[in-house]
């Protein structure tokens, strides 16, 4: 599959570089076995790759749909929702889509910051 | 055969020989001092060691208290022959340290033992010249205790017996359910729940202390994120 | 019951009076040890049971071994019970519990002690020196104010032990360099072993804690602040002795089978063995290490330890959820991974040394964001709170916040009587209802495992005192989820799965898979009650009494052993069999299993003499409301559910609330099973006297708390 993004223009790369209102937070959370669950919202694209970053004593919790949702809705990048979704749809374990999403993320995020630095 | 005139350059004559000898197959016999012509005082090597890794003990106390069980039926910190030194507030690998007897090849606590004929603190020739401490013989003059070169001292003292008592390598384990001994199980290092004890019949280096302190650490160690160092 | 493994006395103290008296332990031995004998001698002791906040004078606090302290029972050597009336609960704070670990009951059992009762308040602070059989009231007024490890450091100073290894043997009896004793009391290599409470139990807040070692702490309960509302700054322990097991050939046997039947080989490691005895050695820390020079640590007789001490200065001891409460927080300000690390070890050394029980974070830090972030909190706002919280998830922000919360200052002023009063005060009480505050059970934080989905959980938190906190059976979840997840084979299908824990659920539900069916067609289920009762009954005797670790045992299953069989109830090494090579009795699983019923008969008498009533017992508002939404915290929740056809399978148990009616029917149902009055919750005489309890049901008859009879 083709998980390629065109760079965002940069309107959505200031957004993507940006942090939502409380509001706006996306709902996830973290699975650490014997703690349990703990609440870890996310609030921007960082705090979202932040959440993904693999460790070998917790697993993300995050809604995939919602996730795509939530980039498309209040991120406002189309583009990045629409890989996410594919991600979704074709990973073939929930582990597996974290860990595409986090490289996926990691790239936007840094796409976002050469739109940024090109422009200034 | 030399004569005696030959005594003056330190010899000794055959008959001298077949004296000390005697004496000494005697001396065997009957588990008296292994005094030799001369006051020497000959101490036949242990036949088993224990080795201890510093840095893999997790300070759970088990061989303390499992080594207490073995040889009188009660689990106790006081009475253990293997003392885990343990301080919370002390970083690795300061925090935690394993004091067992080295079974030493001079025994200084045998040495320094007073009684007589037969010393209560001794190797047991028929278990493999464990360096042990016979109850019934010890009069609990404590010399033994001090005369451990080493920190904790490797000879407790039973303040309800008042006796010493030190490791013989589980020689006299009435509740262990296995010989012990150097042909047997030793009790620290079956039931250590890291496998940070084990045993060997090769002597360490009598001259470095650290000669007993050693790495057992597997793979596994390291892929649960441990030094392997 | 024999007097093998036990000590054979308790030792009472007086505060009021600086009074030292040894109960004999006989009279307790019916309840076996740990919270059985508390309970007991809370009952006996305490003149006012109808209290409600264990800063009241009349409470009286136990601190309770067991038998199988100070032996080498795997992972119940080394665990130690308080019982007491907690603080910070709500609507009530019950006669409740809290376990902590380390080296502290081990050494009072060599002291010739079975745990140590404490009565009224010290006129001004004392800690407490015991060695051996010498009790000694000290002035802690040069303690007072000083931190947990601080304060344990300088104890071990008076006492006149060392800091460090390689140190000499020291004679007891010569450690006070004045007084020469003429008995000899035997020698010793150890350091005391300390229990003290910090700058949060002085001031006496909720979730105030004890603290021994670095690391091991009563958490849950209050108990910090029940010892500062007596002026009692500390415990020390100094022991020589010994204790006598009945059968110590059949104990080491037991041991040395455990490791080698049950625990993960070393030589042939499975990393990802589903068992809970026999894992290995791995730290439970929630934040990758900061380095790789470090070493297991565990509790005295603890079969594979979980915690760590590191060579790095900072995290030593610390574990599980004092290592990730701040993790959320910290995350999003660290540079980089080891700074991550370092924020969250540090921040788990602060709430040690402040003796201020981090559980409360759970949720309850969300919940204090929540109402910065809508502008309620803050500067100059509704509730006015000076901590720089723009700094959230720094190190400065986290020892400033566990400040204020443990000196009653800023916020902590309002929230030192617990954490939903102070919603209630702050007008806050829509949270409950909403969900923003998920305080599910007592006024306790939500542990973890939602009780929406995990039925066991929340269902013996609110038929009990307090989070129950008893990980029994949510392995199920995590090593399920954990596998989905990653789409790893199942080691264990769902029907196999609830097979093997239905073989050791005797009496009430061996055989009985469908206790575990938490599927929305049996959540309110007489099978699902009676899992709800084993659990408690099992945990209050072999957990909370005979003092087996709750992260071990029971082991239902153990990927270990050839037929996956776990250590519980076995033949070889069964919690039973444990028992009986220590005490020398006969007792069988289910025996014990008897005696928690027993012992949780006992403890729900004394909260009906607190008050408690059918009427109270529900969850915050927010579990019957709201529904735990799918992907709220994490995309699943996986639990052997079985379907329409009654087939086993792994379901995801996400997004349904409770039903409030069918609860109440649910409840109605426990109660029967309990035998206690169904309209009220109380004990019935008939199920008392059958217990051998009448003596406890005279004593609710005459305070008009005595369950009906029913038809």
């Amino acid at each position: 599959m083709n998980n390629h993004v065109p760079p965002p223009d940069e309107e959505v790369s200031r957004r993507l570089l940006g942090t939502v209102s409380y509001r706006d937070r996306l709902s996830a959370g973290r699975l650490m076995p014997p703690v349990g669950m703990l609440r870890e919202d996310v609030r921007s694209l960082k705090e979202l790759h932040l959440l993904l970053t693999p460790d070998a004593r917790s697993l993300p919790g995050v809604n995939l749909d919602a996730l795509a949702e939530w980039v498309r809705r209040t991120l406002g990048d189309d583009d990045l929702a629409h890989i996410v979704k594919n991600i979704n749809n074709s990973a073939e374990s929930y582990a597996e889509a974290c860990l595409a999403l986090f490289e996926l993320v990691g790239l936007r995020l840094e796409q976002a910051r050469q739109v940024l630095d090109h422009t200034a | 055969m030399h004569d005696e005139k030959d005594l003056g350059r330190g010899r000794i004559s055959r008959r001298q020989f077949l004296r000390g000898a005697t004496i000494l197959g005697f001396a065997l016999a009957v588990g008296a001092d292994l005094i030799l012509p001369g006051e020497v005082l000959a101490i036949p090597n242990s036949e088993g060691f224990l080795l201890v890794d510093l840095k893999k003990c997790q300070g759970c106390g088990t061989c303390m208290m499992a080594c207490a069980l073995a040889h009188t039926g009660v689990a106790s910190y006081t009475f253990s022959r293997i003392q885990i030194e343990q301080d919370s507030f002390a970083n690795f690998p300061e925090d935690v340290f394993m004091a067992t007897c080295r079974q030493c090849q001079d025994a200084p606590c045998v040495e320094v033992c007073p009684v007589e004929p037969v010393k209560a603190n001794k190797p047991n020739e028929r278990f493999g010249n464990v360096r042990m401490i016979d109850q019934k013989l010890c009069i609990g003059c404590q010399a033994c205790i001090d005369a451990c070169p080493y920190t904790p001292s490797r000879v407790q003292w039973n303040h309800v017996i008042e006796r010493s008592q030190k490791c013989d390598l589980c020689v006299d384990t009435p509740y262990l359910g296995e010989p012990g001994g150097p042909g047997g199980t030793q009790t620290c290092v079956k039931i250590c729940p890291e496998n940070a004890i084990s045993f060997t019949r090769t002597m360490p280096n009598q001259k470095v202390e650290e000669s007993y302190f050693v790495n057992l650490r597997g793979p596994a160690w390291g892929k649960l994120g441990m030094t392997m160092e | 019951m024999s007097i093998c493994g036990y000590a054979g006395k308790i030792l009472r103290l007086d505060l009021a009076t600086k009074a030292a008296t040894a109960i004999p332990t006989e009279k307790y031995r019916r309840w076996g040890g740990g919270h059985g004998m508390g309970a007991a001698l809370f009952w006996d002791l305490c003149k006012d049971k109808t209290i409600t906040d264990g800063r009241h004078q009349a409470n009286v606090c136990c601190v309770m071994t067991s038998p199988l302290n100070g032996t080498i029972v795997p992972s119940a050597g080394g665990r130690c019970e308080v019982v007491g009336v907690g603080v910070g609960m709500y609507p009530i704070s019950w006669f409740t519990r809290s376990g902590f670990g380390g080296r502290f009951s081990t050494m009072l059992k060599h002291a010739g002690w079975d745990g140590i009762v404490i009565e009224g308040k010290a006129e001004k602070p004392v800690w407490i020196d015991i060695r051996n059989d010498r009790v000694i009231f000290r002035d802690a007024s040069g303690l007072w104010g000083k931190d947990t490890w601080t304060t344990q450091k300088e104890i071990w100073q008076m006492v006149g032990v060392p800091r460090g290894t390689k140190t000499a043997w020291q004679e007891l009896a010569r450690l006070d360099k004045d007084k020469k004793s003429a008995k000899d009391e035997g020698r010793f290599t150890q350091k005391p072993a300390v229990l003290t409470i910090g700058p949060a139990g002085e001031n006496q807040t909720a979730h105030a804690c004890l603290i021994h070692d670095a690391g091991n702490g009563a958490g849950q309960g209050g108990f910090g602040a029940v010892w500062g509302s007596k002026n009692l700054k500390a415990i020390s322990v100094l022991g020589t002795g010994s204790i006598r097991v009945a059968d110590a050939k059949s104990l080491i046997r037991a041991r040395m089978v455990t490791k080698e039947k049950y625990v993960a080989s070393s030589e042939r490691p499975d990393f990802r063995a589903w068992t809970r005895l026999g894992t290995l050695p791995k730290p439970i820390i929630q934040v990758p290490p900061p380095t790789k020079d470090r070493r297991p640590q565990s509790c005295q007789g603890c079969i594979n330890g979980c915690r760590t001490r590191y060579n790095v200065g900072y995290g030593n001891e610390s574990a599980c959820q004092e290592t990730a409460w701040y993790g959320p927080y910290a995350r999003k300000v660290a540079k980089n991974a080891a700074e991550n690390t370092e924020i969250n070890l540090k921040a788990a050394d602060i709430v040690q040394q402040y003796g201020f029980n981090s559980f409360v974070f759970q949720t309850g830090l969300h919940w204090l964001e929540h109402l910065y972030e809508e502008g309620v909190l803050g500067p100059g706002r509704k509730i006015p709170s000076e901590l720089p919280w723009k700094e959230i998830g720094t190190l400065n922000f986290a020892e400033k916040l566990v400040h204020a919360l443990s000196t009653k200052t800023d916020i902590g002023k309002d929230m030192a009587d617990g954490w939903v009063q102070a919603a209630i005060r702050w007008g806050r009480e829509k949270d409950l209802e909403t969900g923003a505050l998920q305080f599910s059970y007592w006024g306790w934080p939500e542990h973890g495992y939602d009780p929406r989905a995990e039925l066991e959980w929340g269902y013996g938190s609110i038929m009990g005192d307090r989070d129950t906190n008893t990980h029994c059976f949510n392995q199920i979840f995590t090593s399920v989820s954990a596998a989905f997840a990653f789409a790893m084979p199942i080691r264990i299908e769902a029907e196999e799965m609830v097979n093997l824990h239905a073989r050791k659920l005797s009496p009430y539900a061996k055989g009985r898979p469908e206790v575990l069916d938490f599927s929305d067609g049996n959540m309110y289920s007489e099978a699902v009650a009676q899992l709800v009762r084993w659990q408690q009954h099992y945990c209050r005797f072999w957990k909370q009494s005979a003092l087996f670790c709750d992260l071990k045992w029971p082991d239902f299953y153990n990927t270990n052993t050839p037929d996956l069989q776990g250590a519980t109830a076995s033949p070889d090494a069964g919690e039973q069999v444990f028992w009986n090579a220590v005490t020398g009795d006969k007792l069988s699983f289910e025996d014990g299993i008897e005696l928690g019923r027993r012992i949780w008969n006992l403890d729900n008498a004394i909260w009906v003499l607190q008050g408690r009533h059918r009427d109270m017992v529900h969850f915050a508002p927010y579990v019957y409301q709201t529904k735990f939404e799918k992907g709220e915290l994490f995309p699943f929740y996986m639990w052997p559910c079985r379907d329409e056809k009654g087939e086993w399978k792994y379901t995801d148990l996400m997004g349904r609330a409770l039903d409030k009616g069918k609860f109440e029917e649910w409840k109605t149902t426990f109660y029967r099973l309990e035998g206690w009055n169904r309209k009220t919750g109380w004990p019935k005489r008939s199920t008392l006297e059958k217990m051998d309890m009448t003596f406890v049901a005279d004593a609710l008859q005459a305070a008009k708390r005595l369950g009906e009879e029913e038809a």
